[in-house]
């Protein structure tokens, strides 16, 4: 009887003011409210309530059979609670039907888990804590920022009392596996659930482009090929970004139709259903082991961390942050420590990417700069204040 | 292949700017490709080009009308302008040059492609690197602007150095943008020989940062703009110098402008420079600021690029339409340049992915490509 997890990563990063060499040393803040405030609304608007509330009839309508999963970020609730708290009270609404669970996240979205075990730590503590006080639920399965997994991870996870964690399915490790199992990590200590990418990407990328041959995707098209896998898998795992709703794909496209109809198709399949991850783990065995001792992610076609750590801006720029941690610690000011977290968000560095940029590709969804080099020297300009700062201080 | 008849104006070394370099290469790799016959207007000591070369004829005859527009028109080159296409068709008769498509560059040899078209029933492509109205900031002399449009509409088709043109042509000059194809300028990917100057080279073992302009010192180009970031950039970089190279009217503006603010320890004019020289300075240099106020097309950007020069152009610029991996600002956004120049002064790494990957991106301007481009152009006529 095979399972499907929607998986919906829902985050927003506290993007930067226009920072140049000019604003250092004059005590000017970091972050652009007005510029957040501005991203958020449109983003609150398009995407979030819009298949909020549809998740919400759905959940009904479905006689409580559709189920889903939300990482959402704190840096994200921090935003909502400050600009946009009907959205909170919104998420608390569908996760008090019992049918949403919210996964383990590191709370300010960033690359922790590459460059500071202890940041890491503390960062999923306080994600645990804030889903805790706000919607009562303890995280069972992690969902690392893009997907990040390697296998150092589990030790570290198992210890944080989690069972679970998604990552993608990355053909190179799977090999001919197949994504739609339940693994186990190499020591056993975490199951782990993988993304398949053909059927997520059908859906978050591919479901407006109409050079593609199976344009346009109907609701009936798209369950006919989860039908194909009664049989021979048992998860089949649909994660993606929440903002694939309405802003990837816009409402034009048909996008929240079929994501009402696709739900009603699935349910229509015999043996079909909707579970939870945590569910998915609890409900199905074991089919063999997922391990990959360097990292991987969801992101591009290479599924590793080059769109954040690929080029030598990015990589000055983050070994700079992370090689503050002592010292911003041992300030004991809760101020530059929050700041030096929020500026760890991997949104900061993803602005940096130039893969692709001389086609004109920009990694440029919400993007701010008009290019990688205008937001490293924008980034770059604020940690040499910082640097002034701890000197000070 | 149809034969081409091109019309140009200047060749190196015999060039005031781009336009000859850009005919040189066009020329070059187009007669690889098709028989190709290059006119100049009066004979010049033009060797090593691997293209057929004319002169027109000596002899002036003068056109209907054209001592009414003297009187408009203080230009010298007004009398070598009017005259080509007689001397032309005179030197093409004569020499019995065959040809089926007549590519003229700019309004300088653009009257004369349309005097042909008319005697010669041949059909004409107008190739714009620059029009009046950018060149004066749209304060046109009315008789060159004039021209331009009247070329322009008797044109068949019209090549245009960028969008940035196109748009101008298509706004200012009313002609239908179907009938206006954009086609980048290349740059020659060879390796070229530098002859350091021992001033510069002295200036660099002293540890001065060098900002590098290069172009003619007129309103277009912006040097004002450029220098105005000085005082901002010297708070940080007190050994500093910036390069002005190229001549015009502007040097006297700008040598009172760095004295008055007491800058001239950081300025340096060079006057016009070329070939090895020239090469030297972008190779000894840090960093490339192109200002444009409007600039076509900016072959100076690329050739800094194959230096392995980071580069701030301004928006203004054609050639930023293809080359991204850049800095760009508004010509007259001082603070930004400022900001923009300090950064990669300042930022090791800043530059060095600038430079790396704008020169990867150099593939692209490829004359070879830009030829082949124009091939298939010369198929839409």
């Amino acid at each position: 009887m095979p399972s499907v997890c929607f998986y919906f990563k829902v985050h927003q990063p506290f993007r930067l003011k226009n920072f140049t060499v000019f604003d250092i040393n004059k005590n000017i803040d970091y972050f652009d409210q007005e510029k957040n405030k501005f991203y958020l609304d449109r983003i609150v608007k398009k995407c979030y309530i819009p298949t909020l509330s549809i998740i919400d009839e759905l959940i009904k309508e479905t006689n409580y059979r559709f189920k889903a999963s939300l990482g959402i970020t704190g840096t994200l609730i921090e935003q909502l609670s400050l600009w946009h708290p009907e959205v909170i009270e919104k998420l608390k609404k569908i996760v008090s039907t019992g049918n949403i669970e919210l996964t383990g996240e590191t709370y300010y979205h960033s690359l922790s888990s590459i460059y500071s075990k202890k940041e890491f730590e503390l960062q999923i503590k306080k994600h645990k804590k804030l889903i805790n006080d706000l919607f009562g639920q303890n995280p069972k399965v992690f969902s690392n920022t893009e997907l990040i997994y390697f296998d150092e991870l589990e030790d570290i996870l198992k210890e944080l009392d989690f069972q679970g964690i998604i990552t993608e399915g990355v053909d190179r490790i799977l090999d001919w596996r197949s994504p739609n199992f339940i693994y186990s990590s190499p020591q056993g200590k975490l199951k782990i659930l993988l993304r398949n990418y053909r059927l997520s990407d059908d859906i978050s990328f591919r479901f407006s482009f109409k050079e593609w041959n199976e344009w346009p995707l109907t609701a009936e098209k798209f369950s006919y090929w989860l039908e194909q896998f009664n049989g021979n898998g048992e998860v089949i795992n649909l994660f993606m970004d929440f903002e694939t709703f309405g802003e990837h794909q816009w409402p034009e496209t048909g996008i929240f139709d079929f994501l009402i109809n696709v739900v009603f198709e699935i349910l229509k399949i015999k043996d079909f259903n909707f579970l939870t991850l945590s569910e998915a783990i609890k409900t199905y065995p074991i089919r063999g082991q997922f391990s990959s001792p360097y990292p991987i992610t969801w992101a591009d076609t290479e599924r590793d961390l080059t769109a954040w750590i690929g080029n030598e801006m990015q990589k000055d720029a983050i070994e700079r942050l992370y090689s503050l941690e002592n010292k911003i610690k041992s300030l004991g000011n809760d101020n530059i420590i929050e700041i030096w977290r929020k500026l760890q968000t991997a949104d900061h560095f993803y602005y940096m990417c130039t893969k692709w940029f001389s086609d004109g590709d920009v990694h440029k969804y919400f993007n701010p700069y008009e290019n990688p080099y205008v937001a490293y020297l924008n980034f770059r300009n604020v940690l040499e204040d910082i640097y002034l700062k701890i000197k000070n201080f | 292949m149809k034969k081409i008849l091109m019309i140009g104006w200047e060749l190196p070394p015999f060039n005031s700017g781009g336009l000859g370099v850009a005919c040189y290469y066009i020329a070059s790799y187009l007669s690889k490709k098709t028989k190709l016959t290059f006119c100049l207007p009066k004979k010049l000591p033009i060797n090593k080009v691997y293209f057929d070369l004319i002169f027109a004829e000596e002899e002036i005859k003068i056109l209907k009308g054209y001592n009414d527009l003297k009187k408009y028109v203080p230009l010298e080159m007004f009398e070598e302008v009017l005259s080509y296409g007689p001397r032309l068709l005179a030197k093409i008769k004569k020499e019995n040059i065959e040809f089926e498509i007549i590519h003229a560059h700019d309004w300088l040899s653009g009257l004369s492609g349309v005097y042909l078209k008319e005697n010669l029933n041949k059909p004409l492509i107008i190739h714009i690197h620059s029009t009046e109205i950018e060149r004066t900031g749209n304060n046109p002399n009315m008789v060159i602007y004039h021209i331009e449009k009247e070329i322009l509409q008797k044109a068949d088709l019209v090549i245009s150095v960028s969008n940035l043109t196109k748009n101008i042509i298509n706004k200012y000059y009313e002609i239908p943008n179907d009938k206006i194809y954009t086609l980048y300028n290349g740059i020659d990917l060879n390796p070229t020989e530098c002859e350091l100057i021992p001033y510069i080279l002295k200036l660099k073992k002293e540890k001065y940062k060098i900002i590098l302009f290069v172009g003619r010192l007129v309103l277009q180009k912006g040097p004002d703009y450029l220098l105005s970031t000085i005082k901002y950039v010297i708070n940080y970089y007190p050994r500093v110098k910036y390069i002005f190279a190229g001549s015009g009217e502007m040097l006297e503006e700008l040598i009172k402008k760095a004295y008055y603010e007491n800058l001239l320890d950081y300025v340096i004019f060079t006057g016009f420079l070329r070939d090895k020289n020239l090469w030297s300075l972008y190779s000894l240099s840090d960093v490339l600021v192109m200002p444009s106020v409007f600039d076509p097309f900016g072959l100076v950007a690329l050739e800094a690029v194959k230096f392995k020069l980071p580069i701030i152009i301004s928006k203004t610029s054609g050639v930023g339409e293809n080359l991204n991996n850049c800095l760009k600002t508004d010509y007259w956004d001082i603070m930004k340049m400022a900001n923009y120049i300090i950064g990669i002064l300042k930022y090791e790494p800043l530059k060095n992915e600038l430079t790396n990957n704008a020169f990867n991106e150099l593939s692209k301007f490829n004359w070879e490509d830009r030829v082949n481009r124009l091939l298939e152009i010369y198929q839409k006529i």
